[in-house]
């Protein structure tokens, strides 16, 4: 008869005697590390459904990208890198997943889209720029002389309500809001409105603008700066060329920490041969043989950089 | 002659399983038997008959729901039509008579024929209307849908009456039909039966109430319908089914000559078709002439089996006659909204989704308001048609009160899509249609979609195509944009159209630009970059004449106007303000233009 083996019953003795002591996150597994966000209290915010840019200085500067689920703005003046910038987030996301830009002007570049390595079919094009709206009926002076300014209003609330339809269709990984200068203020009941459509859309919102609007409702306020534009010159009396810009990003708000930080970055017309130091003139330079150079009338005013 | 629904409590009626004894239990001399060929004809072709009775009066509570289980009654005479001043119904001449009285009417007394008043005497509250045609139309061509939706062979007949093939068309509604029945004593009995209850359901998803018959030939299968209800005549039972059918219930015709035809066959002692049957046809044709003929074949069980199909135009349309003109929009939103039901019915039993939408209004003054509402992205959503409809109509309002509504939609295909548990999740298509048809309703339907640059060496030329997301793939995911660490690829933020600025220069090279945004002076300036082409286009007339301004085939709705030829410098000018901006100055017309400023 075969022995039967004893089970000895569990006693305390039997487990481990090490002492155990609370260990730092960071030495936790990666399965303990995901309730992080239970003991950080009520702030129950995914921080890895983030979605990065590709820029590193920039991914490291806001924890890794914008958090899906939540509004992040971009601000800056007219040429600080905004649409570069929401472009680099919108190549990461539209490689596997639907975007949507909604513009408040026909301001969206196809040829620079796909340069920057977005996937047109997946981004989702709205322009709000020409509204359908009712025929307006006979206005005052008064009205008249405030038009370009409740002209905009309208487009930003137009904006404001596709970018709603297009979250409550569900399955985009990134709404980007370019209001351009269309608006100078958002409520703060249309502002929460988008940020609860975001929740439960689970998709990022980036607002593109020229200041900040969504006040408390954004999670991240970047600030967007322009530093220095670098024209070069392929060789004496040739016509010089627009390479890129040097730019800066400050951290104006973050709710997941990390404000007040800056980082320098930069966009060129051609990120690997960028800010290469001025060529010698040279017959195989393509640049050099191309362009109307014969038609040139006068040399460039001033040359920076 | 047939004048309504038969009747089941009717001692006419003929049983539900013929079995050959009439009801007084004694049986019926012989009839001849079927020849093979007859045999052989009936038991190839099966033919469905759906029968809608009093066919104007279920049209008109069909288009007007709240008339359903009401006293409902039609004139004979055309009478002056309720206006807006006087929307009571007690305008209608009491001297006129009723042509159609519906059931719960007929049930307290009230026939066809009688005076207005001697109706009302019997039932006060008798709602007295005029047929519409709009409705009739619609109920005629949602009947056919619903017929379409189980054969695609299928006739219209009178209105109210449609005919399907149903050879072999079990084998396409396996579904419906449940489990295989081939292990049945009688399979085909069995999937028709649940076959003619099928039909029967569609029917009433329609909002109509219709009598299914199935038989050999379309005469037996209208004979059948005629008969209430779902009746099935199994192949090789006609005689039986046709032997107690009473004479009342086959097409007599109409007029003074068809009730003397009746009068005299039943002079005759023929009160029922199986003795008709029996009798010598060249007899009956000596005294009754080519119907009587027409009515003993018929009752032989001969008929044609053949469903002439006939091509239809692939709209789907609902119309609705008011009583009175709508003024508000609102209340025609409540309108259109039971018409888009009733369509999305109808394309559901199709499974289709609605296209473009043609709406086509009949104003009070006699004018016609005809708009076309396009739908970007086929949808079955009736909440987000309606509010297309809606915005078009805030849009431009019609210039008068509403008193006629037709609804025309073009039916599409949905577009099937099936999602991946690996592959993150894509919109899902019929709420990605909905919000892009608001979308295109409120923005524009070329302001949505997917931009994209156009087959031109123009820069700013771009289109816009429909927004379909592929799938993600191994391929697509792998594809990486990162080229460096702190560097993107500058993006441009395009001016469309190009605005006009004033450039004032020096020896030829910028030096201040000014214009509606821009008013600063030149620091940098990188260029001239000449671009030209599509001067084909434009080329000069061998004549000599003129040359013509040819518009740009490649421009977009927001560049219409633009010269087809150009010849342009480009500059990228750094400017004091801190923007880097593209400008061009145009050869033909020696301005200069702002398209674009690098963001």
């Amino acid at each position: 008869m075969a022995a039967v083996p004893q089970i000895s019953r569990l006693q305390p003795a039997n487990l481990s005697t090490t002492e155990v002591r609370p260990a730092r996150f960071n030495d936790l597994p990666e399965s303990a590390q995901s309730f992080r966000q239970v003991f950080r209290g009520r702030e129950l915010t995914l921080k890895t459904r983030r979605i990065g840019s590709g820029l590193d200085p920039v991914d490291r500067l806001i924890g890794g990208g914008v958090v899906r689920g939540r509004i992040s703005e971009i601000v800056g003046p007219t040429g600080a890198g905004k649409t570069s910038l929401a472009m680099a987030f919108a190549a990461m996301v539209t490689r596997d997943e639907a975007a949507a830009w909604i513009e408040a002007h026909d301001s969206l570049d196809p040829a620079s889209l796909i340069a920057a390595g977005v996937e047109p079919a997946r981004m989702l094009w709205v322009s709000c720029g020409h509204p359908h709206l009712p025929r307006p009926r006979q206005r005052s002076e008064a009205e008249r002389a405030d038009t370009p300014a409740r002209h905009g209003q309208s487009k930003a609330i137009i904006c404001l309500k596709t970018a709603e339809w297009v979250l409550a269709a569900g399955g985009f990984g990134l709404v980007v809001i370019d209001f351009g200068h269309a608006l100078r203020f958002m409520p703060s009941s249309a502002a929460l409105r988008l940020a609860r459509a975001a929740e439960r859309s689970g998709a990022a919102i980036i607002v593109l603008a020229q200041q900040r609007m969504c006040g408390t409702f954004a999670v991240l306020s970047l600030e967007l700066s322009r530093q220095r534009a670098h024209f070069n010159r392929i060789a004496r009396g040739a016509c010089a060329t627009f390479d890129g810009q040097a730019l800066a990003a400050h951290v104006m708000r973050n709710k997941l920490g990390g404000a007040g930080g800056t980082a320098l970055w930069s966009t060129a017309v051609d990120p690997h041969a960028a800010f290469a130091p001025p060529l010698e003139y040279s017959r195989s330079d393509p640049r050099a043989r191309s362009g109307p150079a014969k038609i040139v009338a006068g040399t460039p005013a001033r040359v920076s950089g | 002659m047939y004048r309504g629904r038969f009747i089941p409590g009717d001692p006419a009626a003929p049983p539900a399983n013929p079995s050959g004894q009439n009801p007084q239990g004694q049986s019926r001399p012989c009839l001849p038997e079927m020849t093979p060929t007859d045999r052989e004809n009936s038991g190839r072709r099966r033919i469905a008959c759906i029968l809608v009775a009093d066919f104007p009066l279920a049209a008109v509570t069909r288009a007007n729901p709240e008339l359903r289980d009401q006293p409902l009654a039609f004139t004979r005479l055309p009478t002056p039509k309720p206006s807006t001043h006087n929307r009571g119904r007690s305008d209608y001449q009491p001297h006129s008579e009723l042509s159609q009285v519906a059931a719960v009417a007929r049930a307290m007394g009230v026939r066809a024929g009688m005076t207005v008043a001697q109706a009302r005497a019997l039932m006060p509250r008798l709602i007295v209307t005029q047929p519409s045609d709009a409705a009739e139309d619609a109920a005629a061509d949602a009947l056919t849908d619903a017929a379409e939706s189980i054969s695609p062979v299928v006739e219209a007949g009178t209105p109210g009456c449609v005919w399907l093939d149903l050879t072999g068309v079990a084998r396409l509604h396996r579904n419906a039909l449940g489990a295989d029945r081939s292990g049945t004593d009688e399979p085909e009995m069995d999937a028709e039966q649940i076959l003619a209850n099928e039909i029967a359901r569609r029917v009433r998803r329609i909002g109509l109430e219709a009598a299914v018959g199935i038989a050999a030939n379309k005469e037996l299968a209208q004979l059948a319908a005629r008969c209430g209800g779902i009746r099935v005549i199994p192949p090789g039972r006609e005689r039986e089914f046709l032997d107690w059918l009473p004479l009342e219930l086959a097409d007599l015709g109409a007029g003074p000559r068809a009730d003397d035809r009746e009068l005299r066959f039943k002079r005759l002692g023929i009160r029922r078709l199986g003795d008709l049957a029996r009798l010598d046809i060249r007899a009956i044709g000596n005294r009754m002439g080519e119907p009587g003929v027409r009515l003993a074949r018929l009752a032989r069980g001969e008929g044609s089996s053949t469903v002439r199909a006939r091509p239809r135009p692939e709209l789907f349309a609902e119309a609705l006659e008011l009583d009175y003109g709508i003024e508000n929009l609102e209340p025609l939103g409540f309108v259109m909204h039971t018409m888009l039901d009733r369509i999305g019915a109808r394309l559901a039993l199709r499974g289709l989704v609605a296209g473009d939408l043609t709406l086509s209004l009949g104003l009070v003054d006699r004018r016609r308001d005809e708009r076309r509402v396009a739908v970007a992205a086929p949808t079955g959503e009736v909440r987000a048609l309606l509010m297309l409809l809606k915005l078009s109509l805030e849009q431009s309002p019609p210039a008068a009160p509403i008193e006629t509504i037709r609804l025309t939609v073009e039916p599409r295909a949905p577009r099937p899509a099936q999602h991946d548990m690996f592959i993150p999740p894509a919109p899902a298509p019929d709420r990605l249609e909905a919000a892009i048809a608001r979308i295109a309703a409120l923005c524009g339907p070329d302001r949505v979609g997917t931009l994209l640059p156009a087959d031109s060496y123009r820069p700013e030329a771009v289109r816009v195509a429909g927004f379909a997301p592929p799938t993600a793939s191994v391929a697509a995911a792998s594809r990486t944009t990162k080229v460096g660490g702190g560097i993107v690829r500058m993006a441009l933020r395009t001016i469309r159209p190009a605005e006009e600025i004033e450039m004032m220069c020096q020896r030829e090279t910028p030096e201040f630009a000014r214009g509606q945004n821009i008013c600063a002076r030149v620091i940098a300036v990188a260029g001239p970059w000449r671009r030209q082409g599509e001067w084909w286009a434009a080329a000069e007339p061998a004549d000599g004449a003129a040359q013509p301004k040819r518009n740009n085939p490649h421009a977009a709705a927001w560049q219409a106007g633009a010269p087809a030829a150009y010849a342009r410098d480009y500059y990228e000018l750094a400017l004091e303000d801190g923007g880097v901006y593209r400008m061009y100055r145009d050869h033909h017309s020696g301005k200069w233009f702002v398209d674009g400023v690098y963001d």
